[in-house]
């Protein structure tokens, strides 16, 4: 392949990637912002492959399977598994309504294509597009994270900008060593874990996961 | 030599971590930790008191990668004295320790208490020796936290809590002006390194020497607990275990006094004419309201930590009349101030701890610091009677012993002022040895209260009618100062050479001690024979009175036989010893007499029910006005709520509204940075 349909294929699965985060923050449900959740894992491990394949980086190769595997297979598992436990079936509670969610998101990523349109101060690697998509993603999360209510959009959310910042680190460095990396993917795969924790301890504490319940802690 | 420096370093490290071998309970951490710190301290004493005989300091630097400079340390004759200061401190508080931590045992962990107490010396160690702002900086923080953590030692009382988080705060303002004394430095000679400073000393702009004069001022004043900057001293000091109260109050408000003499005397070179009075205003404040307020305190603890603020402020005006000489080019008398000033430094360290030591060693057979309860201790306790009467004796300036020999010299130096090129100053200088002079009469009364309320008399309560006389260590711990009190008044020329050259190396003068001290004799540098005397004939003379007085009694009288009888009662039977004169009452003319400053407010609540003859309840309260409290603090306080109650509106508690505040951030940098392609 030449470097130009790489670039091209990059191109299109970044455009891929854009939608799905957008999927994720517009679903009304909980099951299916995992399962876009997902999706947006597998387009970054795609991403992530093709870099490898094109750069011949070995171990970013294996980053990108571990991609897949963990971020879309294990955690959306993870997190039926505990939906299943909760027993929530009702749709995403949300501040701001899903058409003005929206709005913001696009708004958003036309931040991010702003603040990096001169290259000067952000240097990548390979295929600059990905830079404001990757802070695009970023800002995604932050979005989920301020106007959810419930704590387990914003384990959601969090994950969403762990996402980002991997596409940067990707895009910017090739990814970190893979020692490095390795230890991420355990770091997130615990987190996700302890925070599941933390929401059956939530509930059994407020007798909900609504985080509004959460206001009485203060001083 | 340095192998002892090493030695103490290592063995300081060692015994924090010792402790927790065993049980942390028990009674081996408390032989172990305090075992090993007084072998540090054995060490540090041969280290320092090696430099300050021999006169070769010791240098060494280490680069590390820290964009800082490299982590000198040295330890010159000046920065020795003070490693020998805290060692002879530590020393004997360590063997104190042993002793007194007993009652702690299997209810604290002991073993905790040594780790900081390690930290504690350690971090002081390395305070008056490293050569680097920075690490100035962390040592001096790591000495506040460690000394925290010992104040809130023990932390189940509220009184201890709250006195703990006073001091924390007041003593991290003090950091934050001496960060910003140094920062200042740091900015106009591009180093973090003291000799750095040292060189571009000359070149310091005044109006930014002014600045860093006051920013070190209130600093190291906040430290060191002067007035009005003293608020968290006479709380925090008595709350820390009695011999940490020793090490606080004896050698780690002087940590402040080194800090602020190289500040003066080494970092900021010649300064204008108007800082030596602004260091008396605060030093003479600092001695008289220290003084009156320990004279009103009926808490053995407080009263010795209030009498701590005055003599600071003691030191302070040696200091602040080197100043004075300095600005007015007379660098001999600059000298002589600095000498006194030292001497007391040294001194009220050891005759302090000793204090501390004393009130310890009550307190941990009474359980009651309040003098009101005491009472009679002299019999059942006489060694540490004798040791808390040199103490104070030593405290109130008498002579025979060492608070006299210091309280003299910075006497002279006071009225040296006459001598000033500074022509108010010959106004002024006899007006400060006049108010140290009454300082000194209201010490000796608040001793002789201190003293003569809890030693002898009748047992006031039963805690005082139960004590018992205290172990082997801690009377041994107390001893070691009494000694050292002893020896400072008696080899005081001896004492005074060695502060002279010390004085040379840190001050930068030269002068010569011929016109100071000549054999057993201290001379007056202005040539006034009544600057001349002699501590060790002072003390021979003192002698042969009280043998001849004896000597002539026994003559006159005979062999006097001791009989006992009982007391005269006026008539009226049943003595008791609720009838003694109280702590309160001893102090009560002061309250009369110099009631426009107390503003004392007395309440008495009678009850009687119906009738008045048969009462069934009195009350009666004394309070004086802390004014620095309820008119500097309270207000302050006050503000400080207001402002945080305003803050709160931000605090919502919704996790959402804590994130976007994060979201909006982020956004609004990266559209300010980024969008400026």
């Amino acid at each position: 392949m030449t470097t130009e349909t790489l670039a091209s294929l990059i191109h299109f699965l970044g455009i891929l990637l854009l939608i799905s985060s957008f999927w994720i923050l517009t679903s009304s449900q909980i099951r299916t912002s995992i399962r876009a959740y997902a999706a947006h894992s597998f387009f970054l491990a795609l991403i992530t492959g093709v870099i490898a394949i094109a750069n011949h980086i070995e171990h970013l190769l294996i980053s990108a399977i571990l991609t897949f595997g963990l971020k879309a297979i294990v955690i959306p598992h993870v997190f039926f598994r505990m939906i299943r436990r909760l027993g929530i079936r009702k749709e995403v509670e949300s501040y701001v309504n899903i058409p003005f969610t929206l709005l913001l998101a696009v708004l958003l990523v036309f931040v991010s294509f702003y603040v990096t349109r001169d290259g000067s101060f952000l240097k990548p690697v390979a295929f600059g597009e990905c830079i404001p998509l990757a802070i695009a993603t970023v800002f995604f999360g932050m979005l989920m994270m301020t106007t959810r209510k419930k704590a387990i959009s914003q384990i959601l959310g969090l994950l969403l900008i762990e996402n980002g910042l991997f596409l940067m680190a990707v895009t910017m460095t090739f990814g970190m060593p893979l020692l490095v990396e390795m230890g991420i993917f355990f770091d997130l795969l615990v987190a996700v874990m302890i925070m599941g924790v933390f929401i059956f301890k939530i509930r059994d504490a407020f007798e909900s996961i609504d985080t509004d319940e959460m206001t009485g802690l203060k001083g | 030599m340095e192998i002892f420096f090493y030695a103490q370093i290592l063995l300081h490290l060692l015994g924090g971590g010792v402790g927790f071998l065993f049980n942390p309970r028990g009674a081996h951490a408390s032989r172990a930790t305090h075992g090993i710190a007084v072998l540090a301290s054995l060490a540090g004493v041969v280290f320092s008191g090696n430099i300050l005989l021999t006169g070769h300091g010791w240098f060494h630097e280490w680069r590390g990668s820290l964009p800082v400079g490299p982590l000198s340390l040295s330890a010159d004759p000046f920065s020795a004295l003070f490693i020998l200061i805290i060692s002879l401190l530590s020393l004997a508080a360590s063997v104190f320790a042993i002793g007194y931590v007993r009652e702690y045992q299997g209810r604290k962990n002991i073993a905790s208490l040594g780790l900081f107490y390690h930290a504690f010396i350690l971090a002081m160690l390395l305070v008056v020796t490293v050569q680097n702002a920075f690490y100035f900086l962390l040592f001096w923080e790591l000495m506040s936290l460690a000394s925290y953590f010992l104040v809130i030692f023990e932390h189940e009382k509220q009184e201890a809590r709250s006195a703990g988080t006073l001091y924390l705060v007041m003593t991290h303002i003090g950091t934050a002006f001496i960060g910003t004394a140094f920062w200042l430095l740091f900015m106009h000679s591009g180093s973090y390194e003291f000799q750095a400073f040292r060189e571009s000393a000359a070149a310091l702009p005044l109006g930014l020497k002014n600045v860093i004069f006051f920013a070190a001022l209130i600093g190291f004043g906040t430290k060191a607990g002067v007035i009005p900057l003293h608020v968290w001293l006479p709380r925090a000091h008595p709350q820390a275990p009695s011999h940490v109260s020793a090490l606080m109050s004896g050698v780690m408000i002087k940590m402040a006094i080194y800090g602020l003499w190289i500040f003066l005397f080494s970092f900021l070179g010649e300064g204008p004419g108007w800082w030596g009075p602004v260091v008396l205003g605060v030093a003479i404040l600092s001695t008289f309201g220290g003084v009156l307020y320990a004279l009103m305190e009926n808490d053995l603890k407080k009263l010795l930590a209030f009498s701590s603020i005055e003599n600071i402020g003691i030191v302070l005006l040696g200091i602040g009349m080197a100043l004075v000489f300095s600005s007015a080019d007379q660098p001999l008398y600059k000298g002589f101030a600095l000498i006194a000033a030292l001497y007391h430094v040294i001194n009220h360290a050891m005759f302090k701890g000793l204090l501390f030591l004393g009130a310890g060693s009550v307190l941990s057979t009474t359980h009651t610091g309040n003098i009101e309860n005491l009472g009679g201790l002299i019999r059942t306790m006489p060694w540490t009677a004798a040791g808390f009467l040199v103490g104070a004796v030593a405290i109130s300036a008498l002579p025979p012993l060492n608070g006299f020999v210091s309280e003299w010299l910075i006497f002279i130096s006071l009225l040296l002022g006459f001598e000033s090129a500074e022509v108010t100053f010959h106004f002024f200088s006899p007006l400060l040895a006049a108010l140290l002079g009454l300082a000194g009469a209201l010490v000796a009364t608040c001793f002789v209260k201190a003293f003569g309320i809890s030693f002898l008399g009748q047992p006031r309560s039963h805690h005082a009618a139960e004590s018992r006389e205290s172990g082997m260590s801690m009377l041994l711990g107390m001893g070691i100062l009494a000694a050292t009190c002893l020896g400072l008044a008696l080899g005081a020329p001896w004492v005074f050479r060695i502060l002279g050259e010390t004085v040379e190396t840190s001050s930068g003068g030269f002068f010569s001690m011929e016109v100071f001290v000549q054999k057993i004799f201290f001379l007056s540098p202005s040539g006034f024979e009544a600057g001349r005397f002699s501590p060790l004939i002072i003390a021979l003379v003192i002698t042969v009175l009280l043998l001849g007085i004896v000597l002539l009694l026994r003559l006159f009288f005979g062999k006097a036989s001791i009989r006992t009888g009982p007391s005269w009662d006026c008539g009226m039977p049943g003595l008791a010893p609720r009838m003694q004169y109280t702590s309160t009452g001893f102090s009560q003319p002061f309250r009369r007499i110099l009631s426009f400053l107390y503003q004392p407010t007395r309440r008495v609540e009678l009850e009687d029910e119906g009738m008045k003859i048969l009462r069934t309840a009195q009350r009666f309260e004394s309070r004086i006005t802390q004014h620095v409290d309820e008119w500097v603090y309270q207000p302050l306080i006050e503000l400080v709520g207001r402002l945080s109650r305003k803050v709160k509106y931000i605090q919502t508690g919704h996790i959402q509204l804590y994130l976007s505040y994060i979201f909006v951030t982020l956004i609004l940098l990266l559209l300010f940075f980024g969008g400026r392609a």
